[in-house]
């Protein structure tokens, strides 16, 4: 089994990859891009071109990919004063020392920086903890330099800017730049600085008597060229938060300009929601209805229940939809017409009123096809020789018919359930539109039209991910209730 | 104001066109008692005023509807209209502009500055700030507008206008509420250049480098410290946007609504659901076909007024059979546009005038649109050699009289119109292949002139000025799709466009609408009065065609109709 499984999930990857790769193509293939959408009167040429750079358009789509996947697994590490989260971090100087204090947007009562082993060892420095203060943010505390863990980030924090005197000169450090100006006759071309590594930094003359400001990463320095030159160990202050290294990346959203997997996770959520409910409608319906249907066949009530599953399921899905909200919300107000609140109502009830037409509609459908599968599968299975043997030993009709029938019954059924699963986050595109639900489908549709490459790849993986477990699952279940079945 | 959307007017039409008694010249008393029309006074602007000597009275929310969701609360990172639409509710401007620009260039009231009065050259302004701050106490200066413009044309930001401050040499800051502004020349438009401006707040917005603007998200945790009439509440993606009142706004007691929640909808038929079944209060873009259903229930009323948007179908003049002008007029004498206005905008559109809107100022009253006369188009085409052939199809040399009309899917007034115009050519013998593609395709390919025909609509800047659309140099890369030149109409657009007095302006721009109307290179269709709906327990509201919200800092509701606490 678990070889089985080992296969199947590594040919998964690859097709998960392989349609991943194709929907990036497609969409950057397909013409015009995110920006001529804002094309108008007011958005001159150049506007548009520097748009497009800043968001890498001005390279080859093949570029773009290979840029892509490789952002996708590797962080380059970036100075960010904030990130994700909320959390804010503010590094800066107070009395010759560098002060570090925070905000973040749900705080927790205290916050703790993690001085890592290395920066124990090598600064000396020590875990920080810091308190929230009534206003929210955090009161700031002396931190000593050196590296910080801060959650799965971390924070490198510098000396505090600092002014030395020596040689003649003032160097000056500061906001992660070094720059000096002249103090004696005699100012020589540039100015030499050695780093704690060896490498050496110089300070080109800008104007008369001043030099730099160069960029200068958080480190010592000290004069090179002057033989008699005491070292002045200056330190660059930067307090930067970093998270290089791998992590796992699908791009930003070019219309919301946000990270993709963080901008998708609430329609994730809010369609996996409905699309739960629509499927738990769907089934215990279908399923139920089917075999209601085939135990009593050609009665008045299979003849019924045929005649309004056909009527439901012929219907089109939207014109349903709009029909239902102008009854049971425009006319007769009964439920709300679309969102999922009202207006200062927060409670989960009010959630679920405003679930349940989007659900009858996804549903209802579903479960009209669904009971016509189960019912001819139901009659199948009804009219085999064992049904007859299990009557004949004298079971109840009751246990023949939720025992031993429906075990069989169910076989096409479960196939159907796994191939439904990647709806659950795939969202359902026109009954979302209809009821202004907040889910992939909205996304997916917006995103498509907005030509939102990295939405529409993100939407796409997730849902290629689902049909692919989706199918596995399906296989497990079969051979769960299917004893001929064997996997191997 | 210039927010020209070209090809975007969302307005979908479905049902079947069916008569109705209305108003065809857009004009006249109301014609339904729950109708508040935009008068003759100031055409732009739908004015539900109260009565004189009601006293405002506070209290109660307003639901507002949105069709997309924003793009992030930085009006320097964002596009749409529907952004602008809510970030107006936190960042202030200089001067608000009127919506007075159909009768010259705009006008404009204290905002954030109190007076301001340009140099004897013409080159700079010099504002006197306001008193005020921003919701968190800190004064509104200078430093925020020199700030504001630096983030506007910074090549970091990619703000998609930032040539509208092209002419803004510098923003020199005297103290805190003194600064001059300086320009690179003298034209009409400095006003509304520096106004475009949003003022955001330096010490806020100046903590994160501009070169990380374009990726920093919806910028939610920024726009907690507003510096005009809201404050806002909270985001919830693709769902809601809400806003109490900012107590440190400095006009005493307003605004008056303690609250505004911006709800988005999934679409126009679920916005309106919602609004007929008092879910939400308000519809920004009510469609003609639905103007009766929202007529129809006592708790709405409809703000109609003039827009600036016009609908047109563009010739490619470059190339056979519409670079012959005979064949172009013949085109628009086949057209009944009477019959697009009465049919499909129900009454609520006007038959468009040559390329400049008739509320324009600039607009030539006197310019009467070409006549609905299949005879004479017949008459033409006969005569630019395209003949009667067999199958009733004209031909020219054995090539038949046949081309593609292309529009963007998704837009149904624009395929009733395509559909229409394919049903009026026939008759006089031209066969009209309808292609519906895709927005962005579509954009493509006019850009490259590869296309015989479009439909589309043009949202027009509240300024005249043709180049983008106009000018032969607009052919490549802009909006001069048709590929029409002409150089009186290029010089006629160098020189009016800088004119800082109107009434030397006008007959040049009147000659420039002749020419269009004779050379023809758009037949024009329409101009669509706009529609809003909102329920009636508002007062004091003024929809204009700058905004729907124009004024809702000074909405208010008795408090006997007060619908939430």
């Amino acid at each position: 089994v678990i070889a089985y499984l080992v296969r199947r999930l590594l040919i998964g990857v690859l097709i998960v990859w392989g349609v991943y790769t194709l929907t990036f193509f497609a969409v950057n293939l397909a013409p015009g891009d995110p920006f001529t959408a804002k094309e108008s009167a007011k958005v001159s040429e150049e506007d548009l071109a520097r748009l497009r750079s800043l968001w890498g358009y001005d390279l080859p789509v093949f570029e773009r990919y290979a840029l892509h996947v490789r952002k996708m697994f590797w962080k380059d590490p970036e100075v960010l004063e904030s990130q994700g989260g909320g959390l804010l971090f503010e590094v800066r100087a107070r009395d010759g020392r560098n002060v570090v204090g925070a905000r973040v947007q749900q705080p927790p009562a205290t916050l703790l920086l993690k001085a890592t082993q290395r920066s124990r060892l090598e600064d000396g420095a020590a875990d920080v903890t810091l308190a929230r203060g009534a206003d929210g943010a955090y009161a700031p505390v002396p931190i000593r330099r050196g590296r910080y863990q801060v959650g799965h980030r971390f924070l490198t924090i510098g000396e505090a800017p600092a002014t030395i005197d020596a040689e003649g000169l003032t160097l000056t450090a500061g906001g992660g730049t070094l720059s000096a100006r002249r103090t004696r006759e005699g100012a020589p071309e540039s100015v030499r600085l050695v780093r704690s590594g060896g490498a050496e930094l110089v300070l080109p003359a800008s104007a008369p008597g001043s030099y730099g400001p160069v960029e200068a990463p958080g480190d010592a320095y000290s004069f090179s060229d002057a033989a008699t030159a005491t070292p002045v160990a200056l330190a660059v202050p930067d307090g930067l938060l970093e998270s290089g290294g791998f992590g796992f990346d699908l791009g930003t959203s070019i219309q919301h300009k946000k990270n993709v997997v963080e901008h998708l996770k609430q329609p994730l959520l809010n369609s996996l929601l409905l699309a739960t409910a629509a499927l738990l409608v769907q089934f215990l319906f279908g399923v139920a209805l089917g075999v209601y249907s085939a135990v009593r066949r050609g009665h008045l009530l299979d003849r019924g229940l045929t005649f309004g599953s056909l009527f439901v399921y012929s219907m089109p899905g939207f014109w349903l939809a709009v029909m239902l909200q102008l009854l049971f919300a425009v006319k007769l107000g009964w439920l709300p017409v679309s969102g999922m609140h009202d207006e200062g109502d927060g409670s989960i009830l009010d959630l679920l009123e405003h679930m349940i037409l989007p659900v009858v509609v996804l549903g209802l459908a579903g479960a009209a096809s669904l009971a016509r599968y189960q019912r001819s599968s139901m009659l199948e299975v009804l009219s085999q020789d064992y049904v007859r043997t299990a009557r004949a030993k004298g079971c109840t009709e009751r246990g023949v018919i939720w025992h031993h029938a429906l075990r069989n019954a169910l076989l096409p059924t479960i196939t159907l359930l796994g191939l439904s699963l990647p709806f659950l986050v795939s969202g359902a595109v026109i009954t979302e539109q209809v009821f202004s639900w907040p889910g992939m489908g909205r996304e997916a549709i917006s995103a498509i039209t907005n030509r939102d490459v990295f939405v529409v790849t993100g939407i796409t993986l997730a849902a290629t991910t689902m049909v692919v477990i989706g199918s596995i699952v399906a296989d497990l279940l079969y051979a769960l209730v299917d004893p001929r079945v064997r996997i191997k | 104001m210039r927010t020209p959307y070209p090809a975007l007017l969302a307005l979908a039409v479905l049902a079947s066109p069916a008569p109705r008694e209305t108003h065809a010249d857009g004009k006249g008393k109301p014609a339904h008692a729950r109708e508040v029309r935009a008068g003759d006074d100031m055409p732009t602007s739908a004015w539900r005023k109260a009565p004189p000597g009601a006293k405002p009275e506070r209290g109660d929310t307003a639901i507002l509807t949105l069709l997309q969701d924003i793009e992030g609360l930085n009006p320097y990172t964002s596009s749409t209209a529907d952004s602008h639409y809510v970030q107006e509710m936190l960042w202030p401007r200089l001067m608000e502009e009127q919506a007075d620009y159909y009768a010259g260039p705009p006008s404009f009231t204290p905002y954030v500055a109190e007076s301001w009065s340009p140099a004897a050259d013409g080159l700079s302004i010099r504002f006197t700030l306001r008193d005020c701050t921003w919701s968190d106490g800190t004064p509104i200066t200078g430093d925020d507008l020199r700030f504001s413009w630096e983030a506007a044309r910074h090549p970091g930001v990619g703000w998609n206008s930032a040539s509208i401050v092209d002419f803004i040499r510098d923003v020199e800051v005297h103290g805190p509420r003194d600064v001059t502004v300086h320009y690179t020349e003298r034209y009409p438009y400095q006003l509304m250049d520096v106004n475009d401006v949003h003022i955001l707040p330096k010490h806020v917005f100046g903590k994160i480098p501009f070169e990380q603007w374009q990726k920093h998200g919806s910028w939610e945790e920024q726009a907690k410290v507003s510096g005009s009439h809201w404050l806002l509440e909270k985001v919830v993606p693709n769902q809601e946007i809400s806003f109490t009142r900012n107590p440190r706004y400095w006009e005493p007691g307003k605004p008056y609504l303690d609250r505004v929640v911006w709800k988005v909808q999934g679409n126009m038929e679920t916005n309106l659901n919602a609004l007929l079944a008092g879910d939400v209060d308000f519809m920004q873009s009510v469609l003609p076909k639905d103007a009766d259903r929202v007529l129809a229930d006592e708790d709405l009323l409809l703000y109609s007024y003039v827009t600036r948007n016009i609908g047109w179908i563009g010739w490619n003049t470059g190339k056979p059979p519409f670079d012959d002008v005979r064949v172009r007029r013949a085109m628009t004498h086949a057209i009944d546009r009477e019959n697009i206005v009465e049919s499909i905008f129900y009454g609520y559109a006007e038959v468009a005038a040559p390329v400049i809107i008739r509320s324009m100022w600039a607009s030539c009253p006197e310019i009467e649109p070409l006549e609905f006369d299949p005879d004479a188009a017949e008459k033409l085409l006969d005569e630019a050699g395209w003949t009667r052939s067999g199958d009733g199809v004209r031909a020219k040399d054995g090539k038949p009289l046949s081309f593609i009309l292309v529009t963007n899917a998704g837009n149904d007034v624009r395929k009733k119109i395509s559909e229409y115009v394919q049903a009026s050519l026939k008759d006089v013998g031209v066969a009209v292949e309808i292609k519906l593609l895709d927005f962005n395709q579509m954009t493509q390919q006019l850009k490259k002139h590869s296309f015989d025909a479009y439909v589309a609509g043009m949202s027009v800047a509240t300024k005249v000025d043709g180049r983008p659309i106009f000018h032969s140099k607009a052919a490549e890369g802009q909006f001069n799709y048709v590929d029409f030149k002409n150089p009186r109409v290029d010089e006629i657009i160098d020189q009016a466009r800088l004119m800082s007095d109107k009434e030397a302006a006008k007959p040049l721009w009147a000659e420039m609408q002749r020419i269009f109307h004779v050379e023809q290179p758009y037949t024009t269709l329409y101009e669509p009065r706009g529609l809003v709906s909102l329920h009636k327990r508002f007062r004091n509201v003024n929809v204009t065609a700058l905004r729907p919200t124009h004024n809702l800092h000074e909405w208010w509701v008795p408090a006997s109709e007060q619908k939430y606490k």
